[in-house]
This record gives structure tokens, C-alpha cells and sequence, in this order.
């Protein structure tokens, strides 16, 4: 078949409405932070899927670790999918489950990223996850190991 | 009791109550969480779980948990529980669950209490209908006839997860105590019509048990084993000449599934296979002109395959086959004088729409073959005698909850 002048504008036309069509929004960096009174600088990615899945509730101190969220979907999605894998329903759906058999108690929500580092800050044991440009002093940012 | 109007009306107040997403309450570390459920029920031919050929609404539960966390290491639960499914539960309010936890560490913890047993995947959250996308779990593992028996123990149970480095982790939770009584019950009045009794008089006996479950290095993947065994004892009262009948040292002995469960993305597919002794020492109370029957043995399997598919925020689909054989050594219903009660077959299709995060609407419909465990012709009405039962039949079931 002859490629005609038509067919490569067509082509052309294809190829910009699908980058058109990709999304454009950079996804932010998501850090992992803690209240100061936690000792662990460091937490690799096993521990953090435990940790926000009710299994690994105290830190190496015997602290009751204290789970905060941020009712926000980005970067709630991007850090579910990163370190839980879970989306956000099926995230939620798994907490109610450990809440209605009584296996946990749930965790504590904000819906800005200054009530969260405030909560953060204030609460003993204290961790969560937030946009990295959004972080200050009042919380400790730990690194991830693999 | 709870009346069904009242159940209605409280459904209706929730709703109008909380138009906003919201996790838990609290109030002074005291955290409160509940949902609440109102179904309908409507079969074509033969009754199931209730009275519902023609249809019933006969079906709702209510909870309402409370969770405080005493020291780092101290949790304390309960959940107070309404819950009416035909003539089961008929809205009394019960604890579902009611221990403390002391957490050790994440491989060490002791609950002390009434426990949800931790059978299958999804016995310990079968009661709190916005958990799944079914409206019911596949009857043919999680049996509705044996609720009192499945629902929860009074004892303690140790729990852990102990890490696999490699090959993923193991979770597992071993437990002792004694099984719920309920004199109230399905599975006392099936018993109590059957015979022609007047009352029924259940006493619980020892439950132990264990669950072990591996997530693999897979994620998503996982596979499960469960092991239960309880022991009671049933009194059937004034059974025409002969007084009483008395199952004695009926024993579930024991009851074990094997699980899988694989999360790909927005699928979830299950699996699970059951089977379980029952053994029934049957005799005739004081009656000593009518020998005693002696031990009745009989073995039952079920399992089914489930897939549930969210499509987007609003919409979730599921779909799943199950089987269930009240004697696998006699599955073609050979010594039934109604062939088909000897199985019951189930393709289930669902629909679930999460109108908003606390407000659930689902939309089931079942396409059964076989009365395997159907209730007993004259508990609902005459729809399941042998003159009127049918092997092939049909229900839709609709339900709804609020939780917050």
C-alpha cells in the first residue's frame, strides 16, 4: 500500500491528540514524616507497608505508633499505590475492616497540609506522609531504605 | 427488640445526619465508629435465610463499635450488635465482639474476651455488609445456619505475624474458649419444628482453633488455612411419647478451609474450599423403651471461586460460583426422598454503588439449583415441604448501609 501524504497527516494528528491526551500534572514527592520524640531516621518500605496496615503497631521503643492522613487524594493515591499497594477505596475499606473487628482504632484524618504537620507535631508516636515541598520544622522527615 | 419500622426510621436519620465523609468520632480517646443496614429479600420459589419467597425485609443489621486505646501496648473493643436475618438474631441487642488486646510487639498479642472467630478470609467482618461487594458472603463456606457456632467465642486467642524475610510474612491466630448459646436460633428451631418438639435448649461447649495466613512475596497474593473445632449439646423438649430427643456431644470436629486471595489493581479474586465432621450422639432422654440412635456421622463440603472488579469510584461488579454437599458421600442425593436437598449450587452476579463514602446501595441476583441446608418446611412457611420445594429457583437481594 502507498503511503499518500494524507495517511502521514493523519499519523501526525493521531500522535498529538495522544500527548494531548497524557496528563501533564507532575506528581508531587511524597515524604514520609514523624514527630520528633520517634528515634528511627531511617524506615524501609516493608515496614512502612506494616505499619500503615495495622501490623506493625509500636516503634523498636515500645511508642504506640499514631497514624495520620491527609484526606487529600494526591498524595494520598500516589503514596498508597507507591508503598501500600492499595488504592484509595480499597485502603479505606481495609481500615473499616480492622476497625468493625475491633482490631484497631481508626487512624486520625486532617484536611490541610498545615493541620497535618501540626497534628504530626503534637501527637506522641506520631506518622505520616506529605507533599515535600510542604514540609517545616515542626516535624522530622525519615529516609526510606529498601 | 429493635422493631423493623424503627430500624427503617434510624437508617433514615443516620443519612440525613452525616452528608460528609468522615472516619470516626471521638470523644475524650474514646473512638466510635457504626453502620447500619437494611435489606429485602425475595426468592420465586422456596424459602432461604428467611421467609422469602414473595419477598421480605426481614434483614438488617445495626453496630455500633467502640474502641479506646488504654496504654501503648492496651486496646479495649466492643461492638454493640442488632442483627435480624429471619428468625436469627430478631434484633436483640448482643456484643459481636467485646475483649482487650495487649499488643507485645508485632509478633506477640493476647485478646481476652469475646472474639470473632478467625475463620476463612472473611468470617471476622461477615456481620458489617459495606466490607464486600456482595450482599452475602457464598453460603456454601460461611453458613448462615450456623451463625451461633461461627460468629464468635468467649476465651483468648494469641495472635502475631511472624516475618518470612524472603518469602513474604505469616500471620496466625490460635484460641480457646466456649461457642455462643442461642436458644433462639436457626439452627435450634430447624431442629425443634423438624421433630415436633416444643422447645429447644442449645449448650455451648469447648472452641479452639487456629488460622494461618501467608502473604506471599506476591503482592496482593495470599493463601489461608483455618482450623475450628467446638463441641455442644442440643435438648429437643416434648417430642410427643418420647419427651426429648438430645444430641449429645455434638461435635464439629472439625470444620477446615483452605484459602487464596489474589488483589491485582481494581481486582479481587477468591477462593475457598470447607469441610467439616459432624458427629451427633442421639438419644432419647429418659426413655428407656426406645434405644438410643447412637452416633450420627456426617460430612459436608462447600467452596466456591469470587471475582469483584471496582469500575470506578461509583461502581463496583462482582461474580461467583459456589457448591455446597450437606454428605459428600452422598452427593447425588441418593438417600434423600427429595433428590436435590442433598446440594445447593449458587451463581451469584453483583452490583455495588458507593453513592458516597458512607452510603452504600447493592443489587444482587442469585441462580441456585438444589435446597442442600434449605430451613425446615413449616419455620417460614409450607414453600420448602417436599410437595412444594423446587430445584431450581432464583432471589434477589437488595441491601443498603450507612456507616460512618
Amino acid at each position: 500500500m502507498k503511503i499518500t501524504k494524507q495517511h502521514k497527516l493523519l499519523v501526525y494528528l493521531l500522535l498529538v491528540s495522544c500527548l494531548l491526551l497524557l496528563p501533564f500534572t507532575v506528581r508531587a514527592q511524597v515524604s514520609i514524616i514523624v514527630n520528633h520524640d520517634v528515634a528511627e531516621n531511617s524506615i524501609s518500605s516493608s515496614d512502612i507497608k506494616s505499619i500503615f496496615t495495622n501490623k506493625l503497631p509500636k516503634w523498636d521503643d515500645g511508642k504506640k505508633i499514631n497514624i495520620i492522613i491527609l484526606e487529600d487524594k494526591e498524595p494520598t493515591e500516589h503514596f498508597l499505590k507507591q508503598y501500600i499497594h492499595k488504592s484509595h477505596s480499597q485502603f479505606r475499606t481495609y481500615w473499616l475492616k480492622q476497625v468493625f473487628t475491633g482490631k484497631a482504632i481508626m487512624f486520625k484524618s486532617v484536611s490541610t497540609h498545615d493541620e497535618l504537620l501540626e497534628k504530626v507535631s503534637t501527637t506522641p508516636g506520631a506518622i505520616g506522609f506529605i507533599d515535600s515541598a510542604k514540609i517545616d520544622k515542626r516535624v522530622k522527615v525519615v529516609t526510606v531504605s529498601e | 427488640m429493635i422493631s423493623k419500622n424503627l430500624s427503617i426510621f434510624t437508617f433514615g436519620f443516620f443519612l440525613l445526619l452525616f452528608q460528609h465523609v468522615c472516619y470516626a468520632y471521638e470523644f475524650n480517646g474514646l473512638n466510635i465508629n457504626g453502620f447500619i443496614s437494611q435489606g429485602y429479600l425475595h426468592t420465586n420459589h422456596n424459602d432461604y435465610l428467611a421467609d422469602t419467597k414473595g419477598g421480605t425485609f426481614d434483614f438488617n443489621e445495626l453496630g455500633l463499635n467502640l474502641g479506646y486505646q488504654a496504654s501503648d501496648s492496651i486496646r479495649l473493643g466492643a461492638q454493640i450488635l442488632s442483627r435480624n436475618l429471619g428468625v436469627d438474631g430478631n434484633n436483640k441487642l448482643t456484643f459481636g465482639y467485646a475483649y482487650g488486646d495487649y499488643n507485645l510487639n508485632r509478633y506477640l498479642g493476647v485478646r481476652l474476651g469475646k472474639v470473632r472467630i478467625p475463620y476463612g478470609l472473611y468470617n471476622q467482618s461477615r456481620d458489617v455488609d459495606m466490607l464486600r461487594t456482595s450482599v452475602f458472603l457464598p453460603n456454601a463456606v460461611y453458613h448462615d445456619e450456623f451463625y451461633t457456632f461461627f460468629s464468635a467465642f468467649y476465651g483468648v486467642s494469641i495472635y502475631g505475624e511472624l516475618p518470612l524475610g524472603n518469602v513474604g510474612s505469616m500471620e496466625y491466630e490460635v484460641y480457646k474458649g466456649k461457642s455462643e448459646e442461642d436458644d433462639e436460633s436457626r439452627l435450634v428451631k430447624n431442629n425443634v419444628i423438624s421433630l415436633g418438639g416444643e422447645n429447644g435448649d442449645l449448650t455451648a461447649g469447648d472452641a479452639y482453633g487456629g488460622v494461618l495466613r501467608w502473604n506471599t512475596p506476591i503482592n496482593g497474593l495470599r493463601f489461608g488455612y483455618s482450623y475450628f473445632y467446638i463441641d455442644a449439646k442440643l435438648v429437643i423438649d416434648n417430642v410427643n411419647i418420647i419427651e426429648s430427643v438430645v444430641f449429645d456431644k455434638v461435635k464439629l470436629n472439625p470444620i477446615q478451609v483452605l484459602s487464596a486471595e489474589f488483589t491485582w489493581g481494581d481486582l479481587v479474586l477468591a477462593s475457598e474450599f470447607m469441610r467439616f465432621r459432624q458427629d451427633a450422639y442421639i438419644d432419647f432422654s429418659d426413655n428407656t423403651f426406645v434405644p438410643d440412635i447412637g452416633t450420627v456421622i456426617t460430612n459436608s463440603e462447600g467452596w466456591y471461586v469470587s471475582a469483584s472488579y471496582r469500575y470506578n469510584e461509583l461502581i463496583e461488579f462482582g461474580a461467583g460460583y459456589s457448591e455446597f454437599y450437606e454428605n459428600i458421600d452422598k452427593k447425588n442425593g441418593s438417600n434423600y426422598a427429595v433428590d436435590f436437598r442433598a446440594w445447593r449450587k449458587d451463581i451469584t452476579l453483583s452490583t455495588r454503588f458507593d453513592i458516597t463514602d458512607n452510603w452504600v446501595v447493592k443489587a444482587e441476583y442469585h441462580i441456585m439449583d438444589g435446597a442442600g441446608w434449605l430451613p425446615t418446611p413449616g419455620l417460614y412457611s409450607d414453600a420448602n415441604s417436599d410437595e412444594n420445594i423446587k430445584q431450581k429457583w432464583n432471589m434477589i437481594a437488595l441491601k443498603t448501609t450507612f456507616s460512618f
